[in-house]
């Protein structure tokens, strides 16, 4: 009996020595000074900035831009998520933070519909809700904060490739989810927009990676074996263009085929494709700063917090002009060629 | 010649060959040589982690954190190769680092006695921890083009990850089945206690084991990395201990330990493969694959079965 | 080949109950972190906060119930995620198209029970590794669901039907009593019933009890259904309070809930633990994540400070 309460001690200190720790060492609280336990008597604000998920480089691009607008609106900002997409800890962890009443909150929900009970609670709060990155129209949330409609972004991409392969030939698409929501916005957006302005593109099928960089790069070879006369793929997600052209560029090595047979277009991060651009295995993508959004996110929770708001053409330090249009803030999006790509820091 | 039909393997092989002929008839491009090649080259990750995985199952063990051992290693080595280090040397540090994590996991399992599946469960997490850590959380890409060598390069002719996944395969499957070593492993699997008694260090063989695991899933990290180009720690990798263990345990393992041979391990990932391939060669509605994927599963797994009774009951009457 | 050696050499032992230091020592453990906890946030110990921690292992606990049970017999069920995932989209799918909603939750829970009759006929009748088999389940559920939403969340169900997952009985959420009364119930039947005993003696040496003329297949049979129909049962608490049936609904649950019953102090090998046990497990599983969120800890320490968590808090475990 002493040894296991001996062991249950130790067991105690080593588990609360480890959160010690990296509460200390996490960073995910920007001011450092002020202890976790103290913010409720402090007058200043603090936000809960929530992604899908935390360990995918394009949310931690996403958390330098909450973290930026942190300091410089002198506001606490917490950036957390689960480790998956998952909606049911997502919606938890929400819940978890209006407990800790945070003065709002920005949310890129997992699942659209399943975030409003969660919404109204805050509300109710009078805690304020955006979504950024990913919208919940059907919610109580004030603003989405995005770089384009999920719409605009499907027409952009169905342009681009339908573009680049001279308006006919087969198409596939990749997409990192098949149920995230605005990934399927996207696909069901550029194949409307192919029907009725490109009608000999033919779209052979929609391959989902799980956002599994390994799974995107195997799709890619399959399609590539499976439709010998494929012309174009479009990557939906961060983990999609640089898979594709990975593949294609082996193809093209080992003979396979012809250099430039094969187009990508969609969205990219620009470090991640930086040299097949260079290289010619992709001619344009589209792109925005994820850091923006998250920039945004925060510059619009505390224009709301304050009881102001946000006006269509206004100026946000660090992010530039946005448009607001009805309950849609747009930051906008790049095309990234191999002329500019260096020019982006993410 | 009729002894072949008594092997363990037999099922096994004989469905992966139905399968191929179902999918050459279904798709005129599976069968082409790319796409053979193609399966082949695909299934190099998840073939070189299942020999570790056949090992730790044959003593009766199981190993869920192979998924992060691989993202902890890639990241490492991606860091290396990124920071101008000579590719090779990057891959055997990456390897020494596979070797450490798998020190361990046999260190808890093997001398504090704590059971595999919650070991491995715990560095599963833990494992992923760091390897985050390591990466600050950013893509870690844009390798030097000396890096492809481990994915598109050639040794006399057949490509390295093809090669390497060979040899690994080669190489441990003389091990079980000739050395002293190997034979070992099936005995802890087959009887811990009399093992024992019979004075054989199951400390020292478990041990060894999961440092071999760690190094043959540090290889597959090394040409995983090679060949996607850009590693992200949080999810390279996740899952594939599903996809391992069942191409070990398709492949006629069985997860009491004791039973499975490298051979039928090898056909269970090239099962795994070829379905993967193969269905999207055969234009499946997107979202028809996972169930069908399963669906063979199940049904290899009915196959298996159906062998191994006919198999008892042959030898002890009426006991299954 | 071997398999005779093996089912024959399956550990001889006592017909053991757990002891009542594993149950101490969770208690002390979860105090700590409760006691931790409440010096590092003062929103912790709240009333709120509590019931807020509740409802969110309502999910994990429902399924943990039986899994207790699996394991305790010996056995291990990985598709629990898959059937909830399956569940809840029968229910959504079933309402979508006109089915009145409290006959659709009955179809749900119908749905979960013959997907767990599906894995207890191969596991328990045609004696297959229950690993492979709830590996091959997982992919194969998790694909249909699939196949019935082609991706889209089903919402929008009448406000009856969301009593289940947020209404209140005085001021305790119904999931949270529902979930305690079905541990009760599981506590008594394996405590006081024949079926509880056959289980504990099922993961201790299923030869044995094979010989003595307990029909070994249907206690085996039994537990996995009901770990399906609990599935179907969380999955219904799951729909009514996110107000939507998605088909990534539940995805790699089973880690967590394996997780809070080996926490719990069952053996992971069978013939030992408890659902009291089990009950503390997922209440340290759901204080802990609760906690560090509050402390706004990034959940890349979580997991690792989870990891240490299982390492030694179950290291208790010999082999």
């Amino acid at each position: 009996m002493k040894k296991s309460f001996l062991r249950v001690l130790a067991l105690l200190t080593l588990v609360l020595g480890l959160v010690a720790c990296s509460n200390q060492g996490g960073a995910t609280e920007t001011p450092s000074e002020g202890d976790t336990g103290g913010d409720a008597a402090s007058t200043s604000k603090s936000f809960f900035i929530n992604p899908k998920s935390i360990g995918p480089a394009y949310w931690a691009a996403a958390e330098k831009g909450v973290k930026q607008a942190g300091e410089d609106l002198g506001v606490e900002v917490v950036f957390n998520a689960p480790s998956t997409t998952d909606s049911a800890q997502q919606i938890n962890m929400i819940q978890d933070m209006l407990t800790r009443q945070v003065n709002g909150v920005g949310v890129a929900p997992n699942d659209p519909e399943a975030v409003a009970p969660v919404f109204s609670n805050a509300l109710s709060q009078d805690v304020q809700v955006v979504t950024w990155d990913s919208d919940a129209p059907d919610t109580d949330r004030k603003y989405y904060i995005g770089a384009a409609t999920d719409a605009e972004l499907g027409e952009q991409f169905a342009e681009m490739i339908a573009n680049q392969i001279g308006g006919s030939g087969k198409v596939a698409f990749m997409v990192a989810s098949l149920s995230a929501q605005n990934q399927t916005a996207k696909v069901d957006a550029a194949t409307a927009y192919l029907e009725a302005n490109h009608p000999d593109v033919e779209v052979v099928t929609t391959v989902s990676s799980d956002d599994d960089q390994q799974k995107a790069y195997e799709n890619a070879q399959n399609l590539i074996s499976t439709y010998p006369d494929l012309k174009g793929l479009v990557g939906f997600a961060g983990a999609e263009a640089p898979a594709a052209a990975q593949a294609v560029e082996e193809a093209v090595n080992a003979g396979n085929i012809e250099q430039g047979k094969i187009k990508i277009a969609g969205f990219a991060v620009p470090s991640l494709v930086k040299e097949y651009l260079e290289n010619g295995t992709i001619e344009e993508m589209v792109t925005w700063d994820p850091s923006k959004l998250g920039y945004t996110t925060v510059y619009t929770l505390n224009l709301l917090t304050d009881g102001e708001d946000v006006e269509d053409g206004m100026e946000i330090p660090n992010v530039g002009s946005i448009k607001v249009n009805g309950d849609i803030i747009l930051t906008g999006t790049d095309v990234l060629t191999k002329d500019n790509v260096a020019d982006f820091g993410f | 010649m009729a002894n072949i039909f008594k092997r363990r393997e037999a099922p096994i092989i004989l469905f992966t060959i139905v399968l191929f002929c179902i999918f050459s008839l279904i798709s005129s491009n599976f069968l082409k040589p790319d796409n053979l090649g193609l399966i082949l080259t695909q299934i190099t990750t998840t073939g070189l982690i299942s020999i570790g995985m056949l090992m730790v199952i044959l003593f009766g063990g199981i190993d869920l954190s192979v998924g992060s051992v691989l993202a902890v290693v890639a990241t490492v080595v991606g860091m290396l190769v990124n920071a101008g280090i000579n590719p090779f040397v990057a891959a055997l540090i990456g390897m020494v680092v596979g070797a450490i994590c798998g020190a361990f996991n046999g260190l808890f399992i093997a001398w504090f006695n704590i059971p595999e599946i919650i070991t491995t469960l715990a560095t599963m997490f833990i494992f992923r921890g760091i390897a985050v850590a390591i990466s600050g959380g950013e893509w870690v890409t844009n390798f030097p083009d000396s890096f492809n060598f481990f994915s598109q390069g050639k040794i006399i002719g057949i490509p390295v990850p093809i090669a390497l996944f060979a040899t690994g395969a080669i190489m441990f499957g003389y091990i079980l089945s000739q050395t002293r070593f190997g034979r070992r492993v099936y005995a802890i699997g087959g009887n811990k206690e009399a093992a024992k008694l019979a004075g054989m260090s199951t400390r020292k063989t478990k041990f060894l084991v999961y440092i071999s695991s760690g190094m043959l899933t540090s290889v597959a990290a090394v040409i995983y990395a090679s060949q996607v180009g850009s590693i992200q720690a949080s999810t390279a990798g996740s899952g594939i201990e599903f996809t391992v263990i069942a191409a070990v345990l398709v492949g006629g393992a069985s997860i009491f330990g004791g039973v499975g041979t490298m051979l039928g391990t090898a056909f269970g990932v090239l099962l795994m493969g070829m379905i993967k391939n193969g269905l999207v060669l055969t234009q499946a509605s997107v979202y028809w694959v996972d169930a069908t994927t399963g669906f063979i599963l199940i049904l290899a797994i009915i196959i298996n079965t159906v062998q191994r009774s006919r198999n008892l009951a042959s030898r002890e009457g009426d006991l299954v | 080949m071997n398999l005779v050696k093996e089912e024959v050499n399956t550990r001889l032992k006592r017909l053991p109950s757990i002891k009542i230091n594993t149950i101490s020592i969770l208690v002390i453990l979860l105090a700590g972190l409760l006691i931790f906890f409440s010096t590092q946030s003062p929103y912790f110990l709240t009333t709120l906060n509590i019931t807020n921690v509740l409802v969110q292992v309502t999910t994990i606990g429902l399924i943990a119930i039986p899994m207790t049970y699996v394991i305790i017999s010996g056995a291990m069920d990985l598709s629990v995620g898959s059937i909830l995932g399956l569940s809840a989209v029968t229910l959504g799918f079933l309402y979508e198209s006109g089915t009145n909603i409290w006959v659709s939750v009955v179809l749900a829970l119908v749905v979960g029970a013959l997907a767990g009759a599906l894995n207890g006929l191969l596991i328990a009748r045609y004696k297959m590794q229950a690993i492979v088999v709830t590996i091959g389940t997982l992919v194969m559920l998790r694909g249909l669901v699939y196949i019935i939403t082609k991706g889209k969340p089903i919402s929008g169900y009448p406000d009856s039907f969301y009593f289940l997952g947020q209404g209140k009985v005085l001021g305790i959420p119904f999931s949270v009593i529902v979930m305690m009364a079905l541990f009760s119930i599981a506590y008594i039947l394996i405590k006081k019933t024949r079926i509880g005993r056959y289980t504990y003696a099922l993961g201790n040496n299923e030869e044995a009890v094979r010989y003595s003329g307990i029909n070994v297949v249907k206690v085996r049979f039994l537990t996995f259904v009901m770990s399906g129909l609990f599935a179907g049962i969380a999955a219904i608490f799951y729909v009514s309070r996110y107000a939507s049936a998605q088909a990534s609904a539940g995805d790699g649950i089973e880690l967590d809930v394996i997780t809070a019953v080996l926490i719990g102090g069952t053996h992971i090998f069978g013939g030992r633990g408890s659902l009291v046990g089990t009950f503390l497990g997922v209440l340290i599983i759901g204080t802990l994540r609760n906690g560090l969120n509050l402390m706004g800890v990034s959940v890349l320490f979580q997991t690792v400070i989870l990891g240490v968590l299982i390492l030694v808090a179950v290291s208790r475990q010999n082999k």
